[in-house]
């Protein structure tokens, strides 16, 4: 690898690392196992650079969507318990609580999101977190929940519906 | 019926699906119905394109967790290993290529491949038709082929998963010839994996899974003589 391709490379590292680790921690809830889906993630990244298709997105979601997967394939190879689905809300809601209207009104779309999922009743929330974040099936939250399936597809539809409108809402002004 | 007349009879059902598209937790069929489905109506597009948006946002409010000292050193060292891998094995400019690619990452300055200075094609509801092969190791269905027409149109393969996994690659038979499509990883408990059919649907005569060495893992008997949905 040249320099220059180094640097930029490193810069590519230093530049999503965190994002990309908070995510996979957030999601496997092990630090240890976290790091391997980090790595992996960033490589992948790195390894289908090429194939990166800005049609998609950001890179930064193209980064964390990949990561999002290796950490759902990994809870299911696992078989393990995640973390529970509300806590990243309660954690990035506490941490930017005092700021949130105002950085909301500034277009800050992380905030606007976070924003947003406080604004869905609880167990529709708890839903789309599964759902989204932790690629569970409307069975597998039927299960988890120990509700219907019919009531767990309804949640993560509504739910994910206002999600929507809210966040429309957002961009719209 | 074809798919398309179905798809907007349910409309509770037709937003899980599209829900579940853009979650990405749907199994092979109903995956293979969608992309069929949305190739072909723009409002159900449009739709997906939202929750796709949505589950985005989602996923970017989880915050940044700072990983050990030594991680941008190991992700490091991976990379010029396989850098190094790729520069014995590959011409020069393929390197040079991603490492431009990289570069362009690290400034957040997206990179245009493909088509992209190209208008998108008007969508025209035409039926989308959709064909179904089950995928048969040793005698036994393991998980099946779903294809469907479209621009372009999608193969999805879904197959029970290989534990420790493995690495999978997949070929197309077509009339005359084989093409390798991409490589996938095998995990627990269900793997499901799709990819933009490079031909049309007509020519295609099914599928082939391979192991790394060329063992065949599954394989597909003919497409057209699986079920056909739509018109």
């Amino acid at each position: 690898m040249a320099s220059g391709d180094r640097a930029a490379t490193v810069a590519f590292v230093r530049r999503y690392q965190r994002r990309v680790f908070g995510l996979a921690v957030s999601i496997v809830n092990d630090r240890a196992a976290a790091e391997d889906v980090a790595q992996e993630a960033m490589v992948r990244a790195w390894r289908h650079a090429a194939v990166f298709d800005v049609r998609r997105g950001s890179v930064e979601r193209w980064v964390l969507t990949i990561t999002r997967n290796l950490s759902i394939d990994t809870l299911r190879r696992r078989r393990s318990i995640s973390t529970d689905p509300m806590s990243f809300v309660d954690v990035a809601a506490a941490a930017t609580d005092a700021t949130l209207d105002e950085r909301v009104e500034h277009g800050d779309r992380r905030a606007a999101a976070i924003a947003a999922l406080r604004t869905l009743p609880e167990e529709q929330r708890r839903a789309v977190v599964l759902a989204t974040l932790h690629g569970r099936t409307a069975l597998e939250v039927s299960e988890i929940e120990q509700i219907p399936l019919g009531t767990s597809k309804t949640r993560i539809r509504t739910g994910l519906m206002r999600l929507r409108a809210e966040l429309d809402t957002e961009r719209i002004t | 019926v074809t798919i398309s007349d179905d798809f907007h009879t349910d409309d509770e059902r037709r937003r899980d699906l599209l829900i579940g598209e853009a979650l990405g937790i749907l199994d092979g069929r109903d995956r293979a119905a969608v992309l069929a489905h949305v190739a072909h109506c723009d409002r159900c597009a449009e739709e997906l394109s939202g929750f796709v948006a949505t589950a985005d946002d989602v996923i970017s409010a989880v915050p940044g967790a700072e990983p050990s000292v030594g991680f941008e050193s190991a992700v490091m060292a991976r990379i010029e290993s396989e850098s190094r891998t790729r520069r014995r094995s590959r011409p020069t400019a393929a390197v040079l290529s991603v490492a431009a690619v990289v570069i362009a990452l690290a400034l957040g300055v997206g990179v245009l491949i493909g088509q992209l200075a190209s208008p998108p094609e008007p969508k025209v509801a035409i039926p989308a038709k959709m064909v179904e092969a089950p995928l048969i190791e040793g005698g036994h269905a393991v998980g099946a082929v779903y294809a469907s027409s479209g621009s372009p149109g999608w193969l999805v393969v879904t197959v029970e998963a290989k534990d420790p996994a493995v690495t999978v690659h997949c070929l197309l038979r077509t009339a005359d010839s084989t093409k390798w499509l991409g490589t996938f990883t095998l995990g627990p408990p269900v793997a499901s994996w799709s990819v933009p059919l490079p031909v049309p649907l007509a020519s295609v005569r099914g599928v082939t899974l391979t192991l790394e060495g060329g063992a065949v893992l599954a394989t597909t008997k003919s497409l057209a003589a699986g079920p056909t949905y739509g018109a």
